[in-house]
C-alpha cells in the first residue's frame, strides 16, 4: 500500500456516484484461501462463470486442500483497524506522506473449544481472505474476471485462546495484517443474489475425519472406526451415518484404486462410527491398502468431510 | 454414486441396478433378507419363480 504504488493520471478523479449502490456490510465471516495451489495455479473465483454459486460450494469442498477455501463463520467483534500513514516532516513542520498505514483485521470466535483453536492456531502457507458480510455478500480483490482473496501478511498472523470466566465465554481471538500491497480500493463484492440458492453465511467448512483400522477380518473385509478431532479425551465424536460411497481404498503396493461399487458398509448398532466394510475385491496378501474418506457438502448448513487416511496390510 | 441403506448397511445402488437378485445373493456376504431389501429398493419386488405349467399330455389309451 505504498503511496508510490498509486498511479497518477494528472487529474482529480470524478466524484459523481450513480444511485442504487449497496455497500458491503459488516463482516461476519471469512474464507481463508491459499494464494497458490500445489500445481502452481492461483486460487480465485471466475466472476463470469454461469455456475458461480456451485463454483463457490465446490471451492469450499475441493478435494485438493491447496485449492480449497476454508470458511470461518459467525465471527464476533470484527474490528478492522487502519494504522496511521507514515510522514516525513521537514524543518518547517510540513508533512510529506511516504507510506500508507497497514490495515489489520481483528476478530473473535465465541464459544470455541481448544480443539477448534488447534485448527486456527497457525496458518503456515501464504494465504489470503475473502470477507463475508451480514447479508452474505462475498468480497475479494478483482483482477480482470477473477476475484482473488485479499493477500494477508502471514507473518503477522496470531491466534490466542481465552478461557471462559463466570461472565465471559471461551474465545479464539485472531489478528493479522493485510499485505502491504493490497488496497481497499481494489475490493469488489459478489452479491448474495449471485450465490443463491446458497447462503455464504451458512456454507460450512470441512471436518477432519480420523480413521483407524481395528482388524483385517478376511481378504474381503475390514473393521475400522472413524472419528473427529473433536469430543473429549475419553470419547472422540464419531463420524456416524457414513455410506460406502464416502470411502475409497487404494492399493499402495500396486498403485491402483480398488473399486468399492460392489462393497457394503455396515455401521455397528452399538458403537457409532465403527464400521465393517465387506465384499471388498480381494487383494494380493501383504499388499498395503490405504483407506480414506471424502464427502463434499452440497447444501447450506451441511459440513463436508475429509479423511486422514490410514493403511492396513491385506490378508 | 447413490447409496441404498438397509438399517445401517449401505449398498451401491448403481451396482445393484445392474445385477440380478440371484447375482446379488451370490455376491454379497450379507443375510438374504438384507440383500433382498436392498435389491428391491433399486429394482422393485423380486419376482417369485413360478413352476412351468405342465403340458397337457394325452392319456394313453389302455
Amino acid at each position: 500500500m505504498s503511496i508510490n504504488c498509486v498511479s497518477c493520471t494528472g487529474r482529480i478523479s470524478n466524484t459523481g456516484v450513480p444511485t442504487g449502490l449497496k455497500p458491503f456490510g459488516f463482516t461476519q465471516g471469512l474464507l481463508y484461501v491459499p494464494l497458490v495451489a500445489n500445481d502452481g495455479t492461483r486460487n480465485g473465483i471466475d466472476v463470469t462463470s454461469a455456475t458461480l454459486a456451485q463454483d463457490i460450494v465446490d471451492f469450499i469442498n475441493n478435494p485438493d486442500p491447496t485449492k480449497r477455501a476454508y470458511p470461518l463463520l459467525g465471527l464476533k467483534s470484527v474490528d478492522p483497524t487502519q494504522a496511521e500513514a507514515t510522514y516525513e516532516t521537514d524543518d518547517t513542520n510540513q508533512k510529506n506522506k511516504t507510506l500508507e498505514g497497514i490495515k489489520t483485521m481483528n476478530f473473535q470466535k465465541w464459544g470455541a473449544t481448544n480443539q477448534e483453536f488447534a485448527k486456527l492456531e497457525d496458518v503456515c502457507v501464504e494465504f489470503g481472505v475473502y470477507k463475508i458480510d451480514n447479508c452474505g455478500n462475498l468480497q475479494g480483490e478483482l483482477e480482470g474476471d477473477m476475484l482473488y482473496p485479499r493477500d494477508v501478511n502471514e507473518g503477522s498472523y496470531n491466534a490466542d485462546f481465552m478461557d471462559a470466566t463466570p461472565t465471559t465465554t471461551s474465545k479464539i481471538m485472531v489478528q493479522f495484517d493485510y499485505d502491504l500491497l493490497s488496497s481497499d480500493a481494489d475490493q469488489w463484492m459478489i452479491p448474495f443474489s449471485s450465490i443463491e440458492p446458497f447462503n455464504m453465511n451458512q456454507l460450512k467448512g470441512m471436518i477432519d475425519v480420523n480413521l483407524e483400522v481395528l482388524s483385517v477380518d478376511s481378504d474381503t473385509q475390514i473393521t475400522f472406526k472413524a472419528f473427529y478431532d473433536y469430543g473429549t479425551a475419553v470419547q472422540k465424536q464419531p463420524f456416524s451415518g457414513a455410506t460406502t460411497s464416502d470411502f475409497t481404498l487404494y492399493n499402495n503396493t500396486t498403485g491402483s484404486a480398488i473399486a468399492l461399487t460392489g462393497a457394503t458398509l455396515t455401521e455397528d448398532n452399538a458403537i457409532d462410527g465403527q464400521y465393517v466394510l465387506s465384499d471388498i475385491p480381494t487383494q494380493t496378501a501383504t499388499n498395503i491398502v490405504e483407506l480414506d474418506v471424502f464427502r463434499p457438502a452440497t447444501a447450506n448448513n451441511v459440513n463436508g468431510f475429509e479423511g486422514v487416511e490410514t493403511t492396513y496390510e491385506s490378508l | 454414486m447413490a447409496d441404498v441403506l438397509v438399517g445401517r448397511t449401505s449398498f451401491n445402488a448403481d451396482y445393484l441396478a445392474n445385477i440380478t437378485f440371484e447375482q446379488a445373493l451370490k455376491h454379497y456376504s450379507k443375510p438374504e433378507e438384507v440383500v433382498k431389501q436392498a435389491w428391491e429398493k433399486v429394482n422393485g419386488k423380486v419376482k417369485k419363480k413360478t413352476k412351468p405349467k405342465k403340458k397337457d399330455t394325452p392319456k394313453e389309451d389302455k
